[in-house]
């Protein structure tokens, strides 16, 4: 029925919204802050699912826990590739910068490529490979355990960003990053912080996705544009912006896989967000908020 | 002829040009002076097209203006200048005037004569082959004039373009206003300068909050009472 | 037209010319004698300079970043493929109605996006998206060949660019080139590309001028994309073989950005240059990768590739050539004024 298969696409919709959402989160917050557009993104996620199959394929450890690991070493990398590389070029005229990511993004896309391969590689963790039944619902465990990660990370970063210093600090660059200077502020350091969270962010969401899926490397360029989309459909620089549209993007996809539209499932996504490119460019966020 | 009639401009609740008519031709110099956030420039906006008025109507000639896009106004005569000016900063002075050179020529020859004749006049030709981006400040509100005066401009319209110089300098720029008014193009300005409105000055109009609140000579205006209390805070304690 | 000429040789110097002109010749009369290899390389070359330069147009004079170019490229070579499949449509007839075609979704693309004001990053975006959109529905369309792409059959004749060799599809490309390059030089003088150097600056002082932004910006997206549809024509009577990872993907999309980036956005030469120049690259480290034997050594390349990128965008922001251009006018300027003689 109809409405069985919508529930279902719902459900799971939600649950890969959530995935989505951190996915872009991390995206999100550096654009805010730093305002540069990080597309080598979905490589950093790509290399954190290789990451994970690595470390779990050595030692057996459920990847989950791997991550605490995985993660540490992750913000380094975002923290440093700002502070060393990206932040020279941001004196290159600002539609250039994004060329600049592009170049990044092939550039790791192609080192993963050359390590591992373009085969795929699976991460298939036993604990995992249990599904859940409630109803005509049918769900993976790989699925639960990945969204309850994602929602606890996200629930993690929205109390950083709202209760702490850092989060202070951080939504001060965003606001006005001429006057965070004058007021004393490290905004290199701030935007370094940002991109490691990102990459933190990416790693989380790389070790779920490989949990879920094939690992190979053409999907880099895929995750990078949902990043940009999911944000700028949700709002940039807004954490909720970036739930909301990762729950969107999520059950649009899922919907679609559903009732039979998979494969045009992206495509759909990315005519919607280019009517909100034309209509709202703040994003959907800022349209409920007024 | 330049005709304002009953023109208003709400953004939401903020009224900031209410309800202002005014007439000038290319005979007399129009000065509008008044206190910041007076309408001054929101007025030149709607003027030269980058705004429409929530209200009343703009004429030039017998054409109507008030709905028109900006760079129709500006081919159909009326030119401006911005109070920040907007130089195109990766191209020489000359290039920059070309481009205002073209709106009116006809062929490449013919802009470049007009360009070089534009840049003479308002004193930039030894730097005819600068970058935009190396000018002083006196330079450029030049080359925003020049710019301006390329398109050969039945009407300029000059918002604040003494602003940030020294009293020898804004005199230049006086006499070189005063050469481009004797030429026949009809000129209005923006200006905070006293000393500048009581030499251009032919006829001055004085705005406060969105309102006209003298008009006349610029002896008239500078002494009348409302003028003296909004403008210049006399009788503020 | 003659007067330009000078005035442009003069303020940029006619010696990239002369030099891209003897460059030109050279390689047109080794053209027959050399290695097959390299002028396949060089044909290459000159079809990446040629969309680098078509791309140039809305991408560096305009100053508007479009990412999805390669949807005009797809649109021109499989017409070809489609046309000659379906209805033995010759390569010359399936042209026009390519670029038809072309013009007409640009112009709609164009209305719609610089109505909207869709500028820098969004626009980047936006193009981006509309590329992948049209490369998702030809993925899953068997009239369009899916993921596997179509082969062009092998039609006879001239009209259908079949000529027995390589060879004329290098005259073919360097007359293209040198037609687009002499064009955009004649351009820079001409209102338009004045009026699109202007927009590009600064919109509201352009507007200040008389120019009508989003209606130049619209006709030089059109005109970029007809001519971009032409090359993917003739890469298509080139390999005859057309798929949707390539032909409308981003990375033919790199291939024209990064050309007009390298050698210098928003001038004549630069574009070709820029995208001679990244085909030698590529083909250098394929080359070298392949040395070795493995294709996980081809994916080092690619990754070198990439950084290639990063290392160009950092050490020429303007560049090459528009660093080089750039320079001249900065001495020009610095030096005592010449002929100051017209002063009242």
């Amino acid at each position: 029925m109809l409405l069985t298969l919508l529930l279902v696409g719902a459900v799971s919709g939600v649950l890969g919204g959530l995935i989505l959402a951190l996915l872009s989160t991390g995206f999100n917050l550096a654009l805010g802050v730093s305002r540069v557009v990080n597309f080598q993104h979905g490589a950093v996620v790509l290399w954190s699912m290789y990451a994970s199959y690595m470390l779990w394929k050595a030692t057996g450890i459920n990847p989950y826990v791997g991550l605490l690991a995985i993660a540490p070493v992750a913000f380094a990398i975002g923290y440093f590739l700002h502070r060393w590389l990206i932040s020279r070029s941001l004196s290159t005229p600002e539609d250039s910068q994004i060329l600049f990511s592009i170049g990044l993004l092939i550039a790791f896309q192609y080192l993963a490529q050359f390590f591992f391969s373009t085969d795929a590689h699976s991460l298939t963790e036993d604990s995992l490979q249990h599904s859940l039944i409630i109803g005509p619902v049918f769900l993976q465990y790989t699925q639960i355990a990945a969204a309850a990660m994602s929602l606890l990370v996200l629930i993690l970063l929205h109390l950083m960003l709202t209760r702490t210093d850092l989060g202070r600090k951080l939504h001060a660059c965003a606001q006005n990053p001429t006057g965070a200077r004058v007021a004393g502020l490290n905004v290199e350091h701030l935007s370094a912080v940002a991109l490691g969270i990102a990459a933190a962010c990416a790693a989380v969401s790389g070790t779920a996705l490989a949990t879920m899926a094939p690992i190979f490397p053409e999907r880099a360029f895929e995750y990078s544009l949902v990043a940009v989309v999911v944000s700028v459909l949700g709002g940039i620089g807004s954490m909720s912006g970036s739930i909301l549209g990762g729950l969107i993007v999520g059950i649009i996809i899922a919907v679609s896989q559903v009732t039979g539209y998979g494969d045009l499932a992206l495509a759909i996504v990315y005519a919607l967000v280019f009517l909100i490119f034309l209509i709202r460019p703040n994003g959907l966020i800022s349209a409920i908020k007024s | 002829m330049l005709t304002v009639e009953n023109v208003s401009v709400r953004f939401g609740g903020l009224v900031a040009v209410d309800n202002i008519s005014l007439h000038t031709n290319t005979d007399s110099i129009l000065c509008i002076i008044g206190p910041n956030g007076a309408g001054k420039t929101t007025l030149f906006s709607v003027l030269s097209g980058f705004l429409k008025p929530t209200s009343g109507r703009v004429r030039f000639n017998d054409l109507e203006i008030s709905s028109m896009r900006a760079d129709r106004v500006a081919l159909a005569g009326i030119s401006r200048t911005f109070q920040i000016v907007l130089p195109f900063r990766d191209l020489t002075v000359l290039d920059n005037v070309m481009v205002g050179a073209y709106a009116r020529a006809s062929s490449y020859d013919e802009a470049r004569e007009r360009a070089l004749a534009v840049i003479n006049e308002v004193g930039l030709y030894k730097k005819r082959d600068f970058l935009a981006s190396y000018l002083t400040l006196p330079d450029l509100k030049r080359l925003e004039v020049a710019k301006a005066l390329a398109t050969q401009p039945a009407y300029l319209l000059l918002d604040e373009v003494m602003a940030g110089l020294n009293l020898p300098e804004q005199h230049e720029v006086a006499a070189m206003i005063e050469n481009v008014h004797k030429r026949g193009v009809g000129v209005l300005l923006v200006e905070h300068s006293l000393a500048m409105v009581q030499r251009l000055g032919q006829h001055v109009l004085c705005m406060d909050s969105g309102r006209k609140i003298a008009e006349g000579t610029a002896a008239d205006v500078i002494r009348s009472e409302a003028v003296q209390v909004a403008y210049m805070g006399v009788g503020n304690v | 037209m003659f007067s330009k000429l000078t005035d442009s040789f003069r303020q940029q110097g006619a010696g990239l010319w002369l030099i891209a002109a003897a460059v030109a010749a050279a390689a047109a009369v080794a053209a027959p004698w050399i290695n097959p290899y390299y002028t396949r390389v060089m044909t290459m070359g000159l079809l990446c300079g040629y969309l680098a330069a078509s791309w140039n147009l809305i991408g560096g004079y305009a100053g508007q970043m479009s990412l999805g170019h390669a949807l005009f490229f797809a649109i021109g070579s499989y017409s070809v493929a489609l046309l000659a499949r379906l209805q033995d449509v010759p390569l010359v007839a399936a042209l026009p109605l390519a670029v038809a075609v072309s013009v007409a979704l640009a112009w709609i693309i164009a209305s719609i996006c610089f109505r909207y004001a869709l500028r820098g990053i969004y626009f980047a975006v936006g193009t981006l998206l509309l590329a992948e959109i049209a490369r998702i529905l030809v993925i899953n369309s068997d009239a369009m060949g899916r993921s596997q792409g179509l082969q062009i059959p092998a039609l006879e004749g001239a009209r259908n660019f079949s000529f027995g060799s390589d060879l004329p599809f290098f005259y073919i490309f360097l007359g293209m080139s040198i037609a687009l390059a002499l064009g955009s030089l004649v351009l820079e003088r001409c209102k338009l590309g004045y009026d699109l150097v202007a927009l590009r600056e600064q919109e509201d002082g352009a507007r200040a001028l008389g120019v009508d932004v989003n209606a130049i910006k619209r006709l030089s997206f059109v005109i970029s994309a007809g001519l971009t549809c032409v090359g993917g024509v003739v890469y298509a009577g080139l390999v005859r073989y057309v798929e949707p990872g390539y032909d409308l993907s981003l990375t033919i999309t790199l291939f024209m950005v990064m050309g007009a980036v390298l050698g210098g956005r928003g001038t004549a030469l630069g574009p070709f240059l820029g995208g001679i120049l990244v085909v030698i690259v590529q083909e250098t480290l394929i080359t070298v990768g392949s040395t070795f034997g493995t294709t996980s050594v081809s994916a080092l390349a690619q990754m070198i590739y990439g950084l290639f990128f990063v290392v160009v965008l950092l050490v020429f922001p303007r560049g090459i050539i528009g660093q080089l251009l750039h320079r001249r006018i900065d001495r020009k300027a610095t030096r005592p004024p010449v002929g100051a003689t017209q002063e009242v």
